[in-house]
Parts: structure tokens; sequence; C-alpha cells
């Protein structure tokens, strides 16, 4: 038996977008995942700074908070810039968005390599994974932090790549921000719990 | 027996005892660090709180910010559908 059309044929209907793309998708269910992530690490070092008789380790090294106030600033420019290439691309004006996506990768790569002297300076003075708590737990969320940069940086180079190239799509640009702005958006809280 | 092995089960024997008679001496909980009571017990109430409040929050906001974007997709296509009506429409009576 064959099924045939009951109503007026007419032309076939249009292709429907979903309403998000999957990059954009995948990518905000692997941020929600991590920002638990992030909240786990945030409370356990809560709990064992709070109950550390004196903190931070007297035989320790200091952390650099006024060298890493200022990265920060660095890392929230770049934030704004990609904000400011998001409504470019929004508009549909690529050539718009070409210079604030380079500048948010500049700043976004200087924040990383900033972190690394600041890594090789701490390692340096003898602050490890091993030398106390505090060693254990900087390494760990802010090289959990540095993984989740290193990575976003990656990505929003290969879309600044095909946006020069002419064929950034949504889907991939979305998944770079949403990654992006995920790291600029947690780091501010790392920094607070973490270095002060 | 010998006698290091029966002196290592009396020893056990004894600890054994001794926590089950007076738990408090055993400081049997992992996480308590002892000295700083009222600092932990207030990190402890906080970020039990950050922990169960947190992944709602951010459960919400995702949830609020999907509601809206499937709003406006859904007016974008009533829009796009309209336009290609009234198109069609044009086009059939000209």
């Amino acid at each position: 038996m064959t099924l045939r059309p009951t109503g007026p044929v007419g032309p076939a209907p249009r292709e429907r977008r979903g309403v998000v793309s999957n990059g954009l998708f995948g990518m905000l269910v692997f941020v929600l995942t991590e920002a638990m992530l992030f909240a786990g690490f945030i409370s356990a070092f809560t709990i064992v700074k709070a109950a550390a008789p004196v903190w931070p380790p007297p035989d320790q090294p200091r952390l650099p908070v006024e060298a890493t106030a200022f990265n920060t600033g660095m890392l929230v420019l770049s934030g704004v810039l990609l904000i400011v290439a998001h409504r470019a691309f929004h508009r549909g004006d690529r050539a718009a968005m070409l210079r604030p996506l380079w500048g948010a990768l500049g700043f976004g790569a200087f924040f990383v390599l900033f972190q690394g002297y600041e890594w090789v300076q701490l390692i340096s003075q003898g602050l490890t994974i091993t030398s106390s708590s505090l060693g254990a737990f900087f390494y760990t969320i802010v090289g959990m932090h540095a993984l989740h940069a290193v990575g976003a940086v990656g990505l929003l180079g290969y879309a600044c790549v095909r946006l020069q190239r002419g064929f950034l799509t949504s889907s991939l640009f979305g998944a770079a921000e949403v990654l992006w702005l995920f790291v600029v958006g947690v780091w501010p809280f790392v920094y607070g719990v973490v270095y002060l | 027996m010998t006698a290091p092995a029966a002196r290592r089960a009396g020893l056990a024997l004894v600890v054994f005892v001794t926590t089950w008679l007076l738990p408090g001496l055993a400081a049997a909980c992992t996480v308590c660090m002892g000295g700083q009571e009222e600092e932990s017990r207030k990190a402890f109430v906080g970020t039990t709180a950050f922990l169960t409040f947190f992944p709602l929050l951010i459960l919400g906001i995702g949830a609020g910010w999907f509601v809206r974007r499937t709003l406006a997709h859904e007016r974008e296509q009533e829009e796009a559908d309209r336009r290609e009506t009234l198109d069609a429409l044009v086009g059939r009576t000209r």
C-alpha cells in the first residue's frame, strides 16, 4: 500500500534551524560540569584553609597577589573584547569582529604565558605540589584553570583562523566563546579564594 | 601464635576496645583537623550551602536562557513563515 498526500501539494518545507547549535549546546553542558568541578575544588580548599591553625603555611613563599591582579585585568579585558566580537558577529559584520577576536586571543595567550612564568618563579622559590597543602591546592586548582585556558586559547585561535579564511560558523564561534567566557568568569573566584 | 604476633593482636584489641568505649578520643572524623573548630564548622556550613545551591542556580540560569532563546527562535520562525507565505501569494497573483 502506498501513502498519497491528501492535501494540495506545495513547495517542500523550509529547513528549520535548531534553537541552539550542536557545538554551543555541547560546550554548555561541558562548562556546567566543569563549573561543578571548580565548585568542589574551591569548597575543599576553603575547608582546609579554615581548619589550618596558620594560613598560609609559614615556611612557604607568598603568592604574587599584585602581579596576578594585573594578569586578571588582562584576562577580563580579553573577555570584554570577545563580547565586542560577539556583537559584531550577530550584526553579521565579520570585518568588524576580526580585530576584537584577535585581541581577545592575544590577551588570553598573554594570561596563560604570564601564569606559566609565575609558576616557574614559585617552583624556584620552593612552592611545589608536595611542599604543603597550599602548594597542592594551588597547583591543582590553578593548574586545572590553566588547562582550560590553554584549550580555550587553542579553540579561539582556530576560530580566528576560520574567520580570516571567511568560513567561521556560529556553532564553532559559540563553542569557543562559551569556553573562553567560562575561563574568564571562573578566574576571579579562583583568584579571590586562592590568592587573597 | 608467636610472641610478637600475640603482642600485636593484644594491642589491636586494646585499641579496638578503647575506641569502642571512648569514641571521642579516636577523633574519628576524617576531615576534622582540630584546633579551629568554629572556623571549620563555618566553612563546612558555607561550602555545603554553596554546593547545594550553586548547581540549582546554574541550572536555573541555563533553563531561563534556553526558554528565552526558544521563544525568540519561535518568533523568528513564525516571521520567516509569514514572509514565505506572503511571497508565495504575491508570486501567484502575478
